[in-house]
């Protein structure tokens, strides 16, 4: 039992980091992790607050009764994709698995340990879209009795069955991919497939909101077709918002054992996924020949761009923007009426000072996002002494690390504002204006990322997630290159 | 013989009073093994990232080949070659990838190259794996391609941080050799160890550092005419400590 609650403090400790905080040596390296901290918590109330304007704007255009499914739904998605990306590194994508094998604890213990700690941060996600939605839910509607304590019990229980199939998916995709050369790369690829089909969603959906808000305004449709192509959907509903008891019971037996079947596999399968994912690789028989000599200069931008495409977080992190600003831009000029009246209802469109100034401010904002020289430098971690003892000279290595980042984000700005500018008929003057700014800002935030980095490079951090997410060159290279346009946007809005 | 490495009343300190390093000097020459020797946290490391350019702020005066470290890092750097303790490589390259990647820093030519690789590849037995990726290495592997990274230029220079630890019997064999190698076409070699039976053996100068300072340095042949090295270096740590705990 003792080594059981070794192992739930271990697991409940790579969610909420105590002992990094705790054990923090000085007053500046505290302060540095309660700084840190305030990332995941900044993106925990942005998230919070936008499915709380989301919940507003749905009971704004008469879908109130929609509102509970559709957050039951965006917690479910939300689950799979974090599932999905998750598993593999809480299973045995880092070194401690094979370690933790070796201890005098069950299997079923490790598994279920893991499945605790999935469990717990997705329902913090469900959590956070949830809460905000039904506030406008409950404020717009006459409550039935008893519907608080089922909506509670059911938001608790709407990350189940999603995490047992996620989960598996998660593990036969790495499965997969742990036999090809460069997995990381195809993890990538499938990674931002996945968001891209996020972002199809929802731009279909932004599309059908316009639909719905120029023609019909009958919550009923959406319940139907999200019952229709959800089973566990169809049971929330009719148990938790119609108040069938017998609905209500099904949704919670059908989601438990849903669950327990992943669960239970997966407890069979454990040793044998671990030690599949951990065995080393043999791939196609080297055969030495003439070694070709590059320039140093080659080399160095060669190795720039392998180190970015090998690293899955890295790679995906900075072209979520990018791939989304080229979706929107696409969007905006292909459909224009389907968003118009999404807009209509947030911008007066007859302020076109006001809507240039909000279309610039999204695009400079997912141009910001796709900022990578902010750890250009960082994300080398324990491997700086290469660097730093090889004759790379100073600067030379940074000089690639910006002219890619300028590679990913300089066409976004062209096809971006070029897109935006057409679809919102901005005129020659404008657009020129549109795609200066949106380019300038390519080459700010690059040369910005690269000397933040030069000057707050922290090599001790142990995974790139940590470095990519935690250290003080995200915080101060990248947070502001997203965050200023964002801030624009915002005092224009309230203005 | 000319001075390959020499360092003058070097000192070096992290919080900015007490020296990790005090007021250290050395020099090695052409075609000389060079140990460094002392226990965990003596202070080897910090010399040894100093000398490579991975620590800038100093006391005192290092060059390289007649260079001034301080003055000249780039091309004190393209004369040497540095492997730490625990060479962690970039991942995402394969074996030969990253050999490539380093001879290519150094400019070394397509024949030489391809030449020096297959020769230290063959006789470290890693040939057949330099096509995987460097993230499947054991220990040793990584240790072993870190190696001929560093010899595939021919630095003027070579240090290495604990440069046995992790190798098998044969590699390390192979490397001493090399070592060897190296000093007898003109090039010096500055390396740590805690191993006293390799510096006595393959060293041709020991330095032995406690706290910072050099306790004992000389000729090998000259400090183990009477004694072994392990009994020169107990007793010179037994001094060395009788003297701080009298303050003398």
């Amino acid at each position: 039992m003792r080594n059981f609650g070794l192992l739930l403090k271990l697991q409940m400790d790579g969610i909420f980091r105590f002992s990094e905080f705790r054990y923090a040596k000085g007053t500046e390296k505290k302060l540095g992790f309660l700084l840190r901290s305030f990332i995941p918590l900044a993106l925990a109330v942005l998230l919070y607050f936008g499915c709380y304007f989301l919940g507003q704007s749905l009971v704004q255009v008469g879908l109130t009764d929609a509102i509970p499914l559709i957050g039951y739904v965006l917690g479910s998605i939300l689950t799979l994709v974090f599932t999905i990306i998750k598993i593999n590194e809480l299973l045995a994508g880092d070194d401690n698995a094979q370690f933790l094998l070796s201890l005098p604890i069950g299997t079923f213990w490790h598994v279920f340990l893991i499945f605790l700690r999935l469990y717990v941060e997705s329902t913090v996600l469900v959590l956070l879209t949830n809460v905000p939605l039904i506030q406008g839910y409950g404020a717009a509607t006459d409550l039935p009795g008893g519907f608080w304590g089922r909506w509670m019990v059911g938001v608790f229980f709407t990350c189940l069955p999603i995490t047992g199939i996620a989960s598996l998916v998660g593990v036969f995709l790495a499965l997969i991919l742990c036999t090809i050369k460069n997995s990381n790369l195809f993890h990538s690829l499938i990674t931002l497939s996945v968001l891209f089909g996020m972002g199809v969603l929802v731009c279909n959906a932004v599309g059908k909101a316009g639909q719905v808000m120029a023609s019909t305004k009958d919550p009923s449709e959406i319940i139907h077709s999200i019952c229709v192509n959800y089973s566990f959907g169809r049971m929330y509903q009719r148990g938790v918002m119609e108040n069938s008891g017998a609905y209500f019971f099904l949704f919670l037996i059908a989601s438990s054992v849903w669950f327990l079947f992943f669960f239970l596999f997966m407890v069979a399968a454990y040793q044998e996924i671990v030690l599949a994912l951990r065995a080393p690789k043999v791939y196609k028989k080297f055969e030495f020949g003439l070694q070709k000599a590059k320039t140093r200069e080659k080399a160095l931008e060669q190795k720039s761009w392998s180190q970015w495409i090998h690293s899955r977080s890295y790679m995906v992190s900075t072209l979520i923007g990018p791939m989304y600003a080229i979706m929107l831009s696409v969007f905006c000029l292909v459909k224009p009426h389907m968003i118009s009246g999404v807009l209509i209802k947030y911008f007066d469109t007859t302020r076109s000072v006001e809507s240039f100034v909000v279309v610039c401010g999204i695009l400079l904002a997912l141009i910001g996002m796709g900022c990578s020289s902010y750890c250009g430098y960082s994300i080398e971690g324990k491997r700086h002494w290469i660097r730093e003892s090889a004759p790379m000279g100073e600067g030379n290595l940074g000089k690639y690390i910006v002219k890619r980042n300028l590679c990913i984000t300089l066409p976004v700005a062209v096809i971006g504002s070029v897109c935006l500018a057409v679809a919102f008929s901005f005129g020659v003057l404008k657009g020129a204006l549109l795609l200066l700014v949106a380019v300038a800002y390519c080459f700010a935030t690059a040369v910005w990322g690269i000397r933040v980095d030069e000057k707050f490079a922290d090599y001790s951090m142990m995974t790139e997630n940590q470095i990519l997410r935690q250290s003080t060159s995200f915080f101060l290279g990248w947070m502001p290159a997203v965050a200023l346009p964002v801030a624009v946007i915002v005092v224009v809005i309230l203005l | 013989m000319s001075a390959v490495l020499e360092i003058k009343d070097f000192t070096k300190s992290y919080d900015g009073q007490k020296p990790a390093v005090d007021h250290v000097s050395l020099t090695v020459e052409e075609g000389e093994i060079f140990g460094f020797i002392g226990h965990n946290g003596a202070g080897k490391s910090t010399t040894i990232k100093s000398v490579v350019g991975i620590l800038s702020t100093h006391n005192g005066e290092i060059t390289v080949d007649g260079k001034t470290l301080w003055e000249a890092k780039k091309e004190c750097q393209k004369k040497m070659a540095y492997i730490p303790d625990n060479p962690d490589l970039y991942e995402y390259m394969t074996g030969i990838d990253y050999i490539n990647f380093i001879a290519d820093i150094y400019e070394v030519p397509s024949e030489e190259r391809t030449q020096r690789i297959e020769k230290m590849a063959d006789a470290f037995e890693i040939k057949e794996q330099l096509g995987d990726l460097i993230s499947s290495y054991s220990h040793g592997m990584k240790q072993k391609v870190a190696l001929i990274s560093a010899f595939v230029h021919q630095p003027k220079l070579l240090v290495l941080d604990e440069p046995f630890v992790g190798l098998d019997p044969k590699a390390s064999a192979v490397l001493k050799k090399l070592m060897r190698e190296l000093c007898d076409q003109g090039s010096g070699i500055f390396f740590s160890t805690h191993v006293l039976e390799v510096a006595e053996k393959l060293c041709d100068k020991v330095a032995m550092i406690d706290h910072g300072h050099i306790v004992v340095s000389g000729r090998i042949d000259q400090l183990t005419k009477e004694k072994s090295l392990e009994e020169v270096f107990l007793e010179q740590l037994e001094l060395a400590r009788e003297q701080v705990m009298t303050g003398a």
